[in-house]
């Protein structure tokens, strides 16, 4: 099921910008990217108003920005201890982008990027490949024994079972959020086909949930795997 | 719409971009001033306690002066309270030998004026008892 309006995907076939019409046809299979750079760019704006005039004493767009990497500065804490705040970039970008994301699904003619596997699915490898180069950086090449269990001689049997596990975990952050975004732009989708004026109301207070723990979830589930990684072997 | 395919790569991308410029525009310089804000208050919360430390310090030393200062008064205030009493019995002593002179004094003088008034009316009792004889009789002695 498709979006009876997107609003970027309008307006490039209203503007052109030098697009054959077989390139415009093709453009909306595209729209997960434009709708991540209209993310990025919404993100990089409250960044630069948030710090455009820092203060000591912080105001309005400063002081919530401020609350919210204060937030998000303290969950990593508490979930990596001290070692973790050096990821901090990383995980508060994820929770950043995810929310966001998911956020504008609720504004008529956006969609959530998220709701497409390659951009969860980019996001999830980024924190996959992540967690080893923490746990090679962390550990050198010792950390090869957090793949092989306690003793030695059930290296056959742990190696695989890890390996597998470390596999899945990617494809968990993926079809989680993938999941749970398309699954609600589904039913928001049917719901303003039957009734378009009052019903999908309620669905889209409920996105407002889904969107915070969504973003929530998938962030603190990195944080585990960072902190799995940087703990020493049993 | 369900298939993975190049723009994984494109998303990849966009989100380290996407984390390149919030840490340059967002992160760094708000952490900066969030750490230097903890910082102050830090410092501000170190000079409290120094602050607070001298301030017991000076309590404690000046109750412990205000204890001596007591001792040291009711010390005075018994030694004071001793020479009083020894020059308070002195001086009854010195009233009551005083006293006793003045008395003894004033007894002699009495003694003397008694003996005196004896011998004056000795001297005038023979020729008043001759007088009322000569006027009982009726005629002269």
């Amino acid at each position: 099921m498709t979006h009876p309006f997107l609003f970027l995907q309008w307006l490039v076939e209203k503007l052109k910008f030098g697009y054959t019409p077989e390139q415009l046809a093709d453009y909306g299979y595209f729209n997960h990217v434009t709708y991540a750079w209209a993310t990025m760019a919404i993100l990089i704006l409250a960044g630069f108003l948030a710090s455009r005039r820092l203060q000591k004493h912080p105001e309005g767009l400063q002081n919530f920005m401020e609350v919210v990497l204060e937030q998000i500065e303290r969950l990593i804490g508490e979930t990596m201890g001290a070692k973790g705040r050096a990821y901090f970039p990383m995980i508060a970008t994820l929770a950043l982008f995810i929310l966001v994301s998911n956020l504008i699904a609720l504004v008529p003619g956006f969609m959530p990027p998220t709701a497409n596997l390659n951009t969860n699915a980019a996001l999830a490898l980024s924190v996959f490949v992540m967690t080893h180069a923490i746990g090679l950086k962390e550990h050198g090449l010792s950390y090869i024994k957090q793949f092989t269990g306690p003793i030695w001689w059930l290296v056959p049997l742990m190696l695989p079972i890890e390996i597998i596990g470390h596999l899945a975990r990617p494809l968990s952050l993926t079809l989680r959020l993938f999941g749970n975004m398309y699954g609600h732009e589904i039913v928001l989708m049917i719901f303003l086909s039957l009734a378009p004026v009052l019903v999908p109301i309620p669905m889209m207070l409920m996105g407002i949930l889904v969107a915070f723990i969504q973003a929530f979830v998938f962030t603190l589930l990195s944080m585990i795997y960072f902190a799995g990684a940087l703990e020493e072997a049993h | 719409m369900i298939k993975v395919d190049w723009t994984i790569l494109l998303q990849a991308a966009n989100f380290f971009i996407l984390m390149g410029a919030l840490h340059l525009i967002l992160f760094r310089p708000l952490g900066n001033i969030m750490q230097r804000r903890r910082d102050e208050i830090d410092g501000n919360l170190q000079q409290a306690g120094t602050l607070e430390e001298r301030l017991n310090e000076g309590l404690a030393a000046y109750q412990e002066k205000l204890q001596q200062a007591k001792i040291e008064i009711a010390s005075d205030r018994k030694q004071f309270r001793q020479i009083l009493t020894t020059e308070a019995a002195r001086l009854l002593g010195v009233a009551n030998e005083q006293a006793a002179a003045e008395l003894q004094t004033i007894k002699d003088r009495v003694a003397s004026e008694k003996e005196q008034a004896l011998v004056e009316l000795k001297t005038q009792a023979a020729p008043l008892a001759a007088r009322i004889a000569q006027k009982v009789v009726g005629r002269a002695l």
